[in-house]
C-alpha cells in the first residue's frame, strides 16, 4: 500500500505500526495494522467533512462536530471542496519523473530514496519491476518545496543522477510537464 | 500510477535518440519609430531597441532548456522588414545599418538575425529598390544577417520586374561570396505570400500587424516521426494501409507540438513584460545530422528514394497529417507550418541528388504541397540570371494560384557544375549543384511588368 506523507504522519501519531521492505527481508510483504489503518483513514474523513458540515450549520464554537450529511450530493460536493482546497493546482506542477535502470543488485530503492528524502522532496508513487538481471523502476518526486526553496530542477536531477552512477544504474529525470503536455490532451 | 510506463519511454526514446528538439525560439523586435533616418543615431536606436529586447534570450533558453531536457537547438532574432525602417534613407545606410545588425547578433551570440527584407510584391518604391540592389554588398560584409523579398501574392500577383531584378541581385551576390561557397545567396529567400511571423531562417521577419515583442517557436521532429513510422510498421498488428499510416503521423505531430507549446510559454513567462507570445510553426525541418531528415520519412513511407514517382503525393500526406496533430496542440499556429526540403540539409535530400533520384523539376512539383520547395538548392556558376528569374517565377506562380507560401533559396556556384559539391559544414549542409534547363527564359523574363493576380483572389 502506498501512503502519502500526511497519511504516514497521521498513522504515527495514531500509533500504526508500519513496516517497509528492508534489504534483508525484500521478499517478505510490508505488515500494516489494517483495522486500525482504516478505522484512522475513516477518521481522518469524518473529521474533514464534519468540519464542512459545521462550519456552515453550527459556528466554529461547536465543541463535537456535527452529524456527517448522509445525502449524496452533499458529501460530494464537500469533498470536491476539501480536495480542490488542498490541492489547488496551478496550470502546471512541479512533479519530476524519474526513470531508473539498470542490473539488478542490493541498495538501489535504498540509495535512491535516501537522496530524493535527503533534498527534502517526497516520492508520490513508485512502479518497479525485476526482468531476469535487470532493474527498472519509475518514481514521480514531488519537488515542489524545492523549486520553491530557490534550488533549481537542474540541480535535483544532477544529484539523482549521480546518486543512480554511484548505486552502479543510470537514472533519467524528466519534469513531469513535458509527459503531462505530450502525452494528455486535457 | 499516473503515468503509463511507455508514456515515460516515449518521451525519453524522442529526446534522446530520436533528436527530439526545439528547432528554433526566435524572437521578432519592431524596429518601427526610430527618431532618426541619419545612420549613426538610426544604428544607435537599432542596437538599443533590439538588446533591451533580446538580452535575457540566450540566458532564458539555456535555463528552460535545463529544465525540461528538450534542447532548443537555435536562438534568433527577426525584426521589421528593414526597407521599412529604411525608406527615405541614404543609399549607403543600407550597408551600414546592415553591418549594425550583424555586430548586434554577435554581441547577443545569436547565430542568425533575419528581416533585412523588402515587401515589393505589388511595386517597389525607391527605398525597395535601393534595398534590393545593396544586397550583395551587404551580404558580402556580413555573416549572420539574413534577407528575404516577398515579390508576389495572390491578392497582387507577381512582379515580373522585382524578380528581373532579383535574377542579377542572386548572381552578384554569389560572385561577391565566392570564396565562401556563395554563402551570401544562402542567406536570402525569395518568397510568394510571405507569412509575417515565420520563426525559421533565412526567410524571418516580424511582420507589420505584429505587436512589440513576440516569441515564435519552431519545433521540429523528423527523427521522431521516422521512427515512429518505423515502429509502427514493425510492430502494429492491426491493417497497415496510408489511412492508418496518416494517423501515426498525426498522433506523433501532436506530441512534438505539445512540447514546443510547452517551451514557447515557458520562456515567454520568462523574459521582460512586453515580449508575448506569437505562434508555432508546425513545420518538419530538416538538419544535416544522420536520422533527423524528412527525405527519410518519405522513404519510410515506402518509396524506394526520395524524389521518385509518389514523392509529391506522400509528402503532400504527411504535411497535411502533421498540421491536423499540431493544430490541436497549440493555441496559436502560424508561420509556415509546412514541411522544409532542403536539399543541402537534409541528409536523404543530399542521397537522393547523389543518386541521380531528385531532380530540380520535381522539387519544383513537391513545393506545390509543402512550403519552402527550391530550398538551398544550388545550380552551375554558369547559370543566365534570366534564366535564375525563369526558375524564381515558376516557383511564385505556384504560391500565387494555390494561395500558399512557396520560396526560394538557389545558390549559382561560381565555377562549378552539375555534380559539383560543397560543404558549408554546420548547419547549412552540404551542397550538390544540379543541373538546369539549357534553353534560354530571357525573352518572357526580360519583358517586365506584373502578372495579374488570379480571379480567384477576388474572394468578396
Amino acid at each position: 500500500m502506498i501512503l502519502t506523507p500526511f497519511a504516514r504522519d497521521f498513522a504515527i501519531e495514531r500509533g500504526i505500526r508500519l513496516e517497509y521492505p528492508s534489504e534483508a527481508n525484500e521478499s517478505a510483504p510490508a505488515t500494516l495494522d489494517d483495522d486500525a489503518l482504516t478505522a484512522a483513514i475513516l477518521e481522518i474523513v469524518e473529521a474533514e467533512l464534519g468540519d464542512m458540515g459545521s462550519m456552515s450549520s453550527n459556528g466554529p464554537e461547536s465543541s463535537s462536530p456535527a452529524p456527517i450529511p448522509r445525502d449524496d450530493d452533499s458529501i460530494s460536493r464537500a469533498v470536491s471542496a476539501v480536495l480542490s482546497e488542498k490541492h489547488r493546482s496551478d496550470e502546471y506542477s512541479t512533479q519530476a519523473v524519474v526513470t531508473v535502470a539498470g542490473e539488478n543488485h542490493a541498495g538501489i530503492i535504498a540509495r535512491i530514496s535516501q537522496v530524493i528524502g535527503d533534498m527534502g522532496t517526497n516520492i508520490v508513487d513508485i512502479s518497479q519491476t525485476v526482468v531476469g538481471d535487470y532493474f527498472t523502476m519509475i518514481l514521480v518526486v514531488d519537488i515542489g518545496d524545492l523549486e520553491r526553496s530557490g534550488t533549481g530542477f537542474a540541480t535535483f536531477r544532477e544529484t539523482v543522477q549521480n546518486a543512480a552512477k554511484q548505486a552502479g544504474v543510470a537514472a533519467n529525470v524528466m519534469h513531469e510537464n513535458i509527459l503531462k503536455t505530450m502525452h494528455r490532451v486535457v | 500510477m499516473i503515468w503509463k510506463p511507455d508514456e515515460v519511454l516515449e518521451t525519453i526514446r524522442m529526446v534522446s535518440s530520436e533528436h527530439l528538439d526545439i528547432r528554433t525560439v526566435t524572437m521578432g523586435i519592431s524596429l518601427l519609430g526610430a527618431p532618426s533616418k541619419e545612420p549613426e543615431a538610426l544604428c544607435e536606436f537599432i542596437r538599443e531597441t533590439i538588446m533591451r529586447n533580446a538580452s535575457r534570450l540566450i540566458p532564458v533558453c539555456n535555463e528552460i532548456e535545463e529544465r525540461y531536457g528538450v534542447p532548443i537547438t537555435n536562438k534568433r532574432i527577426s525584426i521589421t522588414p528593414i526597407s521599412l525602417v529604411l525608406e527615405g534613407c541614404s543609399e549607403d545606410t543600407y550597408v551600414k545599418t546592415a553591418k549594425c545588425l550583424d555586430q548586434t547578433a554577435a554581441e547577443l551570440g545569436v547565430d542568425y538575425l533575419a528581416g533585412f527584407s523588402s515587401l515589393v510584391h505589388k511595386g517597389a518604391t525607391p527605398g525597395d529598390v535601393r534595398h534590393m540592389a545593396s544586397l550583395p554588398e551587404v551580404m558580402a560584409n556580413t555573416n549572420r544577417l539574413c534577407a528575404s523579398i516577398n515579390v508576389a501574392s495572390t491578392k497582387s500577383g507577381i512582379n515580373m520586374d522585382a524578380i528581373k531584378m532579383m535574377g542579377s541581385v542572386l548572381k552578384e551576390t554569389a560572385s561577391r561570396t565566392a570564396d565562401t561557397g556563395a554563402s551570401g545567396c544562402a542567406r536570402m529567400v525569395v518568397f510568394s505570400n510571405v507569412p509575417e511571423d515565420n520563426p525559421f531562417v533565412a526567410g524571418a521577419f516580424h511582420g507589420v500587424g505584429e505587436p512589440e515583442c513576440v516569441i515564435n517557436v519552431g519545433v521540429s521532429g523528423p527523427g521522431v516521426v521516422r521512427a515512429a513510422l518505423e515502429r509502427w510498421r514493425a510492430t502494429h498488428p492491426g491493417p497497415k494501409d496510408l489511412t492508418a499510416m496518416a494517423e501515426v503521423i498525426k498522433k506523433m505531430a501532436f506530441k512534438i507540438t505539445r512540447a514546443g507549446e510547452l517551451i514557447g510559454r515557458e520562456v515567454v513567462k520568462a523574459l521582460p513584460g512586453n515580449t508575448r507570445f506569437g505562434i508555432l510553426d508546425l513545420s518538419l525541418a530538416p538538419t544535416p545530422a544522420i536520422g533527423d531528415s524528412v527525405a527519410n520519412i518519405l522513404e519510410e513511407m515506402g518509396l524506394e528514394r526520395a524524389g521518385t514517382h509518389g514523392s509529391t503525393a506522400a509528402l503532400a500526406m504527411m504535411v497535411d497529417a502533421v498540421k491536423k496533430g499540431g493544430a490541436m496542440a497549440s493555441s496559436h499556429v502560424g508561420g509556415l507550418s509546412g514541411a522544409f526540403i532542403p536539399v543541402s540539409e537534409d541528409q536523404g535530400m543530399i542521397e537522393a541528388v547523389e543518386v541521380g533520384a531528385m531532380s530540380l523539376d520535381k522539387l519544383e512539383a513537391m513545393t506545390s504541397v509543402c512550403s519552402v520547395g527550391l530550398d538551398m538548392v544550388a545550380v552551375p556558376g554558369d547559370t543566365h540570371a534570366d534564366t535564375l528569374s525563369g526558375i524564381i517565377a515558376d516557383v511564385m506562380a505556384i504560391g500565387v494560384i494555390n494561395n500558399k507560401t512557396t520560396g526560394v533559396r538557389i545558390i549559382p556556384l561560381p565555377g562549378a557544375g552539375p555534380g559539383d559539391t560543397y560543404d558549408y559544414g554546420g548547419l547549412l549542409g552540404k551542397l550538390i549543384v544540379q543541373d538546369v534547363n539549357r534553353y534560354s527564359s530571357s525573352g518572357f523574363v526580360q519583358m517586365g511588368g506584373r502578372i495579374p493576380a488570379p480571379i480567384h483572389s477576388l474572394r468578396n
